[in-house]
């Protein structure tokens, strides 16, 4: 229902702007918007393409780039061979860390992983993101007030990426079902597991994809984070400092 | 926030008198000003990223009511509301609405300059409702109860001793000593809000016209915890930060960053496109954008200062100003400082409230050197210079300087008469014998005095250069 | 070294060279001569307008320009001992007369005779040994306008480093603002002392015993400053810097 005082406040406001700009009418220049706001999905796609085709072509130089900027962004790096040599690093970093419980989203990697039929210490709790419709790997319902609650007692928050850019050594993760957007960020921990088809060359270059996405579906879903290493503030004195409020320390597992 | 910047002379003063601002001011020119240096080195093509971007901008601003009404529209599309507010007053009734409708009784939020115009946290507090600044220097100063002393970073102003005692007095925590230690006691005493906080309120870096989307930019997770875990978001933004399409905001981010703090990247992009849908697995139900005028659209209806609204609150003419690295944030007396707040505050407050801000600066043209954007800067403190000489925009808002007028008209005539110049210098000449020391002048009394007091003055040359010219230099050469 | 015997130039002395330092401008037309140039002054000659446009007196500062105008027409090259007076004719009288097409194209042909010193000196005569001699450690400030307007840099260092028998130290935040500013100096003295403080610091840092700089309206400011703070450095224009080098 609209309020008549917010339609007028509306119309107000961009009459307003309107006789700023010395407009009399709300007719708009086509050619000069074209000239910046259109774009056709076939050009998108033949970029899109070109992307793809870039990166399948480069994937051990990028791997190396990943690496090295990801070390930079104060991520921790590792390579791995398999999703089996996968799950042992996890087992590694739940020893050393002492960790307890460990939270994970539904992405293919961890899916192939299979980290709940991996032997794991007994008293070590793992938690998947809760999809009503993919019961073996919820270990209960969880309503969303719990949710929260799980997120914010974890110790380990374990994902893959969408896409990971070697450029900024930054995962993309987006939000959907059976991915939230809790277990990237609350726990202390976060491990983020990429496959070697993921990783693409630049910001610019993901953002061409989510435009081709866009153009496809219509809807390129609620949320999405680029994330370039663990939290962190230089607030008090311009000192650097690691681990905020988002997770202190952040792993990167390149699987393949 | 009250508007101070009437007291800007004073204020700035006091800031030079304080030793601990003058010691983390230093710190500015290296850790922000070089690094930003160094960033822009790194890149290969920054100049031509300059030059899109504010092709860009000049294009969105020219057209902002059209981007306006995509925007709105993408938004609503994906369920989220859209708020046109006219001014601060306005913002906040809309906010304080959705928070009774929603029986809200604890804000987080993230660092929003924009809300520092509305006076936000004062509205909530005077409605009951608790709202927390969770970005760390927000926070520092929210306890400080004072207001943000830089774009970026809000506490710089603050020696650890200092944000180790508001940790004592303000939240109760133990007496820590060291800056990992202070950062750690936020981390815990923000969780706990953070979890509990019925809506969460951020700020918007850039909002994306074609997608319905608006991007946040941040180091700390604070930004990412109040879009995650509340019911309802709002995001608050000036009409101006709207940019065309999801490509368009790689070049943003890039030049963004770089020209704020020298990092490539900060921890977080994160990217917001209406609440959460049907089968997320969290997320907000509520998406609010509340899209603030609040006078911009007075600078908008003037060509001459158009391009103000181009700015990204990237902070980096703050680093780069000579005047803001000598007196700081609060001097300026209104939430923008530096050189863009020249010339917005008197813009959004009334340029009678704030009519020394655009003569406190040199034009040294540093601004204008690093602004990502290429907003020329020093050319727009000239205009405002003559606005509120010769008010031929807003008469209503001259001021009045009846000596230096006279002065000046005094110069002109001086200037258009070269024989009057001569007899005029030739009296300085004489007049000003008593105060020579040493071939200085020491000492000017009254009005001129603010040169003396730091410095010595030349005394007028007893034959000034045309003299010597004409008596000797002019046939020395092979032409008249 | 070149000879100039065709090149005819106009000196455009300034207020501050002609009022207070009318010896920056024997040494530039000492330097000029030497190099061949046919040099005359247009006598009529005043103020460019400079501090009314930079404090609002915009109506003023038009007077003089036009009259700056008029008495410039010509085919001379415009010489000015100055980057902000310099920047003022090729870059601010755009801005005065924005609203007047007519006097933009005039502007434009003015505009592409006029040359501050040291870029007439390298720019037009390809002069960057100018022959000179002198001893002592030298430093460098990059006059604001003179850098962000004109983007006159590696100019004025060029003909320094040039002289033999000098060490040329580059200046640490050369490019960083005296805190002259014109009025700005007056009207808020404290913050003008301020930056020059941090100024006068990083030039006594340097170890240099001179210090060069391209506008006198700068270096009036930090020579105040020498003075006052008893300080044994010597502030000189550069085409006083430059005579004295050709002198020994």
């Amino acid at each position: 229902m609209i309020r008549s005082s917010e339609k007028t406040a509306r119309d107000e406001f961009l009459l307003k702007v309107r006789e700023a700009l010395g407009k009399k009418s709300t007719l708009v220049d086509k050619t000069e918007i074209m000239k910046y706001f259109s774009t056709s999905q076939g050009e998108l796609n033949i970029r899109a393409q070109e992307i793809k085709d870039r990166c399948q072509a480069n994937v051990e130089q990028l791997v190396i780039k990943l690496e090295n900027q990801a070390i930079n962004a104060k991520w921790n790096v590792t390579r791995v061979g398999s999703p089996q040599k996968a799950c042992e690093y996890v087992e590694k970093l739940v020893n050393e860390k002492k960790a307890k419980s460990l939270l994970y989203s539904h992405y293919p990697i961890l899916d192939k992983m299979d980290l709940s039929n991996y032997m794991f210490n007994t008293d070590v709790v793992l938690k998947g993101d809760c999809l009503s419709d993919v019961s073996e790997y919820s270990e209960k319902e969880i309503s969303g007030r719990q949710k929260k609650e799980e997120a914010f007692s974890s110790d380990i928050g374990l994902t893959g990426v969408d896409y990971a850019i070697a450029e900024t050594g930054t995962c993309v993760l987006i939000p959907r079902h059976g991915i939230s957007r809790l277990v990237s960020l609350v726990p202390p921990i976060h491990v983020a597991f990429v496959e070697l088809e993921q990783i693409i060359e630049t910001i610019d270059d993901v953002f061409t994809l989510r435009r081709l996405e866009l153009f496809q579906k219509g809807d390129i879903g609620s949320y999405m984070n680029f994330i370039s290493g663990p939290s962190r503030t230089a607030d008090i004195e311009q000192t650097l400092t690691i681990g905020v409020h988002g997770p202190k320390e952040a792993y990167m597992v390149i699987v393949g | 926030m009250s508007i101070q910047a009437k007291h800007f002379k004073k204020n700035a003063t006091k800031a030079i008198k304080n030793p601990q601002i003058q010691t983390n001011l230093k710190r500015l020119y290296s850790h922000f000003h070089l690094a930003r240096e160094d960033a822009v080195k790194a890149t290969h093509n920054w100049e031509d990223l300059r030059n899109q971007a504010r092709e860009i901008k000049e294009h969105v601003i020219n057209h902002l009511d059209y981007y306006l009404e995509v925007l709105e529209e993408r938004i609503k599309g994906h369920g989220g509301k859209v708020y046109f507010a006219k001014d601060a007053n306005a913002a906040n009734e809309y906010i304080l609405n959705i928070a009774r409708d929603n029986d809200v009784k604890l804000v987080t939020k993230s660092k929003s300059m924009v809300s520092e115009e509305m006076n936000l946290n004062h509205v909530f507090g005077q409605a009951g409702i608790e709202s927390v600044e969770t970005d760390l220097g927000e926070y520092i100063i929210q306890l400080a109860d004072e207001t943000p002393f830089h774009i970026v970073a809000p506490a710089i102003h603050k020696s650890k001793e200092e944000v180790s005692e508001l940790f004592v007095t303000k939240a109760h925590t133990p007496k820590y000593e060291s800056i990992p230690e202070l950062t750690e006691a936020a981390r815990g005493l923000l969780r706990d809000k953070f979890a509990k906080a019925d809506m969460g309120i951020t700020g918007v870096n850039f909002a994306v016209a074609e997608t319905g989307t608006i991007a946040l930019v941040t180091n700390e997770g604070n930004a990412r915890m109040c879009t995650s875990v509340p019911r309802v978001h709002v995001a608050i933004m000036g009409m101006e930060k709207i940019v065309p399409t999801l490509e368009d905001l790689g070049l943003f981010l890039k030049l963004l960053v770089r020209a704020a703090t020298g990092q490539p990247v900060t921890s977080y992009f994160t990217f917001v496109t209406g609440p959460k849908r049907d089968d997320d697995e969290d997320g907000p139900d509520e998406f609010h954008l509340v899209i603030l005028d609040n006078g911009r659209s007075k600078i908008l209806a003037n060509p001459a200062l158009r391009e103000s609204l181009y700015c990204i609150r990237c902070g980096a003419c703050l680093n780069a100003c000579p005047v803001y690295r000598t007196v700081g944030g609060h001097a300026y007396g209104w939430v923008y400082p530096g050189p863009i707040g020249k010339i917005i505050t008197p813009m959004l407050t009334g340029l009678g409230e704030a009519s020394d801000l655009p003569f406190a600066s040199t034009l040294c043209g540093a601004c204008h050197e690093v602004c990502p954007i290429k907003i020329n800067i020093p050319r727009m403190l000239v205009t405002l210079r003559n606005e509120l000489i010769e008010g031929k925009t807003y008469p209503k808002e001259k001021t009045r300087h009846i000596f230096e007028s006279l002065l000046f008209k005094g110069w002109n005539i001086t200037m258009k008469t070269p024989i009057l110049l001569n007899i005029i210098s030739k009296i300085g000449v004489k007049l000003q014998r008593p105060w020579i020391r040493k071939g200085k002048i020491k000492r000017i009394p009254l009005l001129f005095s603010g040169w003396t007091k730091y410095r010595d003055l030349p005394p007028l040359s007893s034959k000034s250069f045309r003299e010597i010219w004409e008596e000797k230099l002019k046939d020395k050469g092979k032409m008249n | 070294m070149s000879s100039s015997s065709n090149v005819n130039a106009s000196i455009f002395i300034t207020c501050l060279v002609d009022q207070l330092y009318p010896e920056v401008g024997q040494s530039m037309v000492n330097i000029l001569r030497k190099l061949g140039v046919n040099l005359d002054f247009p006598k009529e000659q005043t103020c460019c307008g400079q501090p009314a446009f930079n404090s609002g007196y915009h109506r003023e500062a038009k007077d003089m320009a036009r009259r700056y105008m008029k008495i410039f027409k010509g085919n001379n090259y415009i010489i000015v001992p100055s980057g902000s007076c310099g920047a003022m004719i090729r870059v601010f009288y755009n801005q005065l007369f924005q609203d007047e097409p007519d006097v933009l194209s005039e502007l434009e042909e003015l505009s592409s005779r006029v040359f501050e010193f040291s870029e007439f000196l390298v720019q037009i005569l390809g002069i960057t040994d100018v022959d000179g001699k002198l001893n002592g450690d030298v430093t460098y400030h990059d006059c604001c306008h003179l850098r962000r307007e004109l983007g006159i840099i590696s100019q004025p260092r060029d003909l320094i480093k040039s002289v033999k028998g000098i060490n040329f130290v580059e200046l640490n935040q050369s490019d960083v603002c005296c805190g002259f500013g014109g009025t700005f100096a007056i009207k808020y003295p404290d913050i003008s002392g301020a930056i020059l403080d941090q100024k006068i610091r990083n030039i006594k840092n340097s170890g240099a015993d001179i210090l060069v700089a391209n506008d006198t309206s700068c270096l009036m400011h930090m020579r105040g400053s020498f003075s006052r703070l008893g300080l044994d450095i010597e502030a000189m224009h550069i085409a006083e810097f430059l005579d004295k080098a050709m002198e020994g």
